[in-house]
């Protein structure tokens, strides 16, 4: 499995945050539409059995990884700080990644200092046209308000993927990415929102730290059962109700069931083996879905469990402390 | 099904009367007006939201393939496909293939929704162009008007309950986009759009549209880059003359 990264420009505002398992699930759509149901089939082979065709991440601010979700303690103190205000900055510059993570609290930037780190929320006033009389009205047809995401001026996003070129090529991931992009990701995608553009997309590989001992997840994960070392793994998890998108929309049932995960910025440390190196692997996490079990309208439904990860080392701190 | 091609349509929307899209009223500003247009909440530039194109362009085709009897005040839907004229059913295929249709309860319509695919339009937000964000900057005048309204007693034949709307003033230009997938299985859809595009023109956006508000043209219409606005020119609606 290769790792690229795309560089996207948002033109537009956002129904739904660009996470990675969302943007697997519309990756997956528009692979139906270009390329036809039979070879999303053949994609989506193993899926469930750790061979992905391809592991997306989260859209991150350009240049930025997210601070793991680690405990404040295991962290250096710095003196004099304000706690707070070092507690807001989640935003780490990715040249300086291969500093042990106790260090990184120095160097990560607070959302308001990067451009498009954070999409701003703001609400939109809609309503239904009274095909009748061509005016609003009462019930289906009152005013109602819907949120957007709003990112700044000049923001650039990245989006790393791990890509199995044995059947995906790059061209054709990034031009799947440009379909996304051209219709619109997420909600309401085709009334303007979700529009961005791929700048470019090229090979990469993570800058590489002294030594590692874990992994930080760049997607949401489900890292249930895999093994993990649970006194030196952190993470917040939340739950996903997903929802069918394109023609599934349609069909039956739209909602899928929900799923838990760990959000983006999990630590996950591998249980310590004797004379175990650090794995060379691209993503951690588990394909979840398949025969029916997350959806009862489309049973060969799939979710993203897996996540594209960055080692990183971590400090030698009992999790009790 | 296959999709074969994405076809951007680009172009210049220019304002022929104040243009109000309310973005309502969230907010109360010293010195604001009582409808204020909806901005861009980072640059506050008023644009034209892809929703207000879509919703009002549906309804004008909806109107003109002659289905609003048949929807009774909804959009029109898969559940009203079976209800129609075989003549007119097409059409309403057509229509629901480019705007797409709500999710409605149950699997009564699966083949229907098989068969006429995802939604096949984009629309996008309309920014304000750049060059006219310079010629009015360089003008010192601003991007928006205040246009004051009153009710006119009947008996007394004076004006009461005064109020003030914000508008985009006349001659403003907007970039206009929308993206068009095409299947393999799809014949020609772009008469519809040309249609739609069209009575948008005819009968203009937003709100208040009989008081005069909300006229636009085109001045600049491509298809991936080839000029279309002699097709949109081209479009009349005079059958009932």
């Amino acid at each position: 499995m290769n790792l690229y990264r795309l560089t996207l420009r948002p033109l537009s505002a956002f129904g739904s945050e660009p996470l990675g398992d969302m943007l697997f699930g519309q990756l997956c759509w528009a692979a139906r539409n270009r390329y036809s149901e039979e070879r999303l089939g053949e994609l989506l082979t193993g899926y469930t059995a750790n061979r992905p065709f391809a592991v997306i991440s989260d859209a991150l601010p350009a240049g930025h990884l997210p601070r793991p979700a680690l405990p404040g303690h295991w962290f250096e103190t710095i003196d004099n700080e304000d706690r707070k205000a070092a507690k807001k900055r989640v935003w780490m510059p990715l040249e300086l990644a291969t500093a042990p993570v106790a260090e990184w609290v120095r160097h990560c930037k607070a959302p308001g200092d990067i451009a498009g780190a954070i999409p701003r929320e703001h609400s939109q006033p809609h309503n239904t046209i009274h095909r009748q009389t061509g005016t609003t009205g009462e019930g289906q047809f009152a005013p109602y308000a819907m949120s957007q995401l709003w990112y700044g001026l000049d923001s650039v996003l990245e989006v790393y993927a791990g890509l199995d070129e044995s059947r995906l090529s790059a061209g054709e991931l990034e031009a799947l990415f440009g379909d996304m992009g051209t219709f619109g990701f997420g909600r309401d995608a085709s009334i303007g929102l979700g529009k961005f553009q791929v700048l470019r997309i090229e090979p990469f590989a993570w800058p590489e730290p002294a030594s590692t001992d874990a992994w930080l997840t760049l997607a949401p994960c489900a890292p249930q059962g895999l093994g993990f070392d649970a006194s030196r793994s952190f993470y917040r998890i939340f739950t996903r109700f997903g929802r069918h998108g394109d023609i599934g929309v349609h069909q039956g049932h739209p909602f899928k069931t929900p799923v838990l995960l760990a959000q983006t910025g999990a630590v996950f440390a591998p249980i310590p083996r004797a004379g175990a190196e650090s794995t060379g692997g691209a993503f951690i996490g588990q394909g979840l879905g398949g025969g029916n079990t997350l959806s009862r309208a489309i049973p060969g439904t799939v979710h993203q469990g897996y996540a594209p990860v960055i080692g990183i080392q971590l400090p030698q701190r009992e999790a009790a402390a | 099904m296959k999709l074969i091609a994405i076809q951007k349509l680009t172009g210049t929307l220019q304002l022929v009367s104040g243009l109000h899209i309310g973005s309502g009223n969230t907010e109360m500003h010293i010195g604001g007006t009582d409808n204020p247009v909806i901005k861009h909440p980072l640059t506050q530039h008023p644009y034209i939201p892809g929703s207000s194109l879509k919703g009002k362009i549906r309804s004008l085709l909806e109107w003109e393939l002659g289905v609003v009897g048949i929807t009774d005040r909804d959009p029109l839907g898969f559940k009203h496909i079976g209800k129609m004229e075989p003549a007119q059913r097409e059409t309403a295929k057509d229509l629901l293939r480019l705007f797409g249709g709500a999710p409605e309860g149950g699997n009564h319509y699966s083949d229907l929704v098989k068969e006429i695919g995802p939604t096949r339009l984009a629309f996008w937000d309309c920014a304000l162009e750049p060059g006219w964000i310079e010629e009015m900057n360089g003008r010192n005048l601003l991007l928006t008007e205040n246009k004051s309204e009153n009710m006119i007693d009947r008996i007394r034949g004076v004006a009461e309950h005064p109020r003030n709307t914000e508008r985009v003033p006349a001659g403003a230009r907007f970039e206009f986009s929308l993206t068009l997938r095409r299947h393999d299985t799809d014949g020609d859809l772009l008469a519809a759009v040309w249609k739609g595009l069209k009575l948008l023109e005819l009968t203009g956006l937003g709100g208040s549209g009989s008081r005069g508000y909300g006229k636009l043209k085109f001045t600049r219409l491509e298809l991936d880059g080839e000029d279309r606005l002699p097709q949109l020119r081209e479009i009349r609606f005079n059958a009932a003359a």
